[in-house]
């Protein structure tokens, strides 16, 4: 979605406009609201939709990028993520920033957010834990399972907590996965 | 020197209010029922007006002036009416300033309506559009600038005179 013309300058009947796609996920995670009631069932559902869509958008991303090789630790990762990954789907480039001493973890700061453009949250503290881009969370975690690294990704701050105005999503190395055998076979 | 800022839906309940005397009253309390009395008035203007003329000016101008004071609308292709109601003394207000006025607090409902957690058709309760409305009730009830601008033209004893008719002026030009 970073450009609405395709080839040769004609517009991409594929891409959509800014705003219909923030409106889109308002609705939809109000929609989800309603349906659940529980704001952490609410968010665990959330994560299981991004973790969905990122597992699929992995593909296309390396699909598009072929130069993209091996990353041989988790900065050159976060580099990809935030310049290149953000910068095709969303459109923004977050920061990069807090690593901590072992360099296993980092935060990326997302200011704007596109997605929370236009939310306010009503402030009788029903929706205090919810997350609302938690599907971008589970969106980088299921991307980066199938490359084969296990990370444990989570909300920090987002715009309606505290005073902040920013979402920053706080990123941690696990592990790398192992090719197990599925199960079913021997 | 009092003023408000009112939302009607379409189908004439009243959405929201603020006013500058009580800025924290819940919308139907009876403080603002005084004011709440003048836009129901100004409610038959409105539909006169858009019944007359096939315009697609959103801005509708003066409405109607009653027991000191004066009310501006401005209706939404939705057929949400705004309404500034200003209590007027001497001070007169540009049409263009309405005008922008409107086109602010026209932008403010849109952002409003475009929060997923908010009710339309419900009595708006957003931090956003609160913070709006009490910008433009300080421009109304404390413009410096307007009335510094009354005073040098009534002191120059000019023929110009601050109303509608005016068309095409800046804040800061005066030709006499």
């Amino acid at each position: 979605m970073s450009k609405q013309t395709g080839k040769y300058g004609v517009p991409d009947p594929r891409k959509i406009s800014y705003e219909l796609f923030t409106l889109t996920y308002g609705s939809f995670v109000a929609q989800i609201i309603q349906d659940y009631e529980d704001i952490d069932e609410v968010n665990k559902q959330l994560d299981i939709i991004g973790h969905n869509m990122g597992v699929r958008m992995i593909e296309d991303f390396l699909a598009r990028n072929p130069q993209i090789g091996r990353c041989s630790d988790l900065r050159e990762t976060a580099e990809v993520l935030s310049k290149q990954a953000f910068k095709m789907f969303l459109g923004i480039q977050p920061q990069v920033t807090n690593w901590n001493s072992t360099f296993d973890e980092f935060s990326l700061i997302i200011d704007p957010n596109p997605l929370t453009e236009f939310v306010e949250f009503p402030d009788d503290g029903k929706y205090d834990n919810l997350c609302y881009s938690q599907i971008i969370c589970g969106a980088i975690r299921g991307a980066l399972e199938m490359v084969q690294l296990d990370v444990e990704c989570n909300l920090n701050t987002e715009q309606h907590k505290g005073d902040s105005t920013t979402t920053e999503i706080r990123i941690k190395y696990k592990g790398i996965i192992q090719d197990a055998v599925p199960i079913g076979e021997d | 020197m009092a003023s408000c800022i009112a939302l009607v839906a379409k189908e004439n309940y009243p959405l929201y209010i603020k006013t500058v005397i009580s800025p924290s009253q819940s919308v139907l309390s009876e403080q603002n029922l005084k004011y709440w009395y003048l836009i129901h008035t100004c409610l038959d203007v409105i539909d006169e007006k858009l019944r007359k003329v096939d315009n697609k000016d959103l801005y509708l101008g003066l409405l109607y002036l009653i027991e000191d004071y004066r009310i501006y609308g401005y209706v939404t292709n939705t057929k949400i009416k705004i309404f500034i109601v200003i209590e007027s003394s001497n001070q007169q207000f540009h049409d263009t300033e309405i005008k922008i006025m409107f086109k602010k607090l026209h932008a403010g409902y849109i952002s409003t309506i475009n929060n997923p957690f908010c009710d339309i058709g419900k009595t708006i309760v957003s931090k956003k559009f609160e913070e709006l409305v009490k910008t433009m009730l300080q421009k109304v009830t404390n413009p410096i600038m307007n009335s510094s601008q009354t005073a040098i033209l009534t002191s120059n004893n000019s023929q110009q005179s601050l109303t509608s008719t005016n068309s095409g002026q800046g804040t800061g030009e005066y030709t006499i």
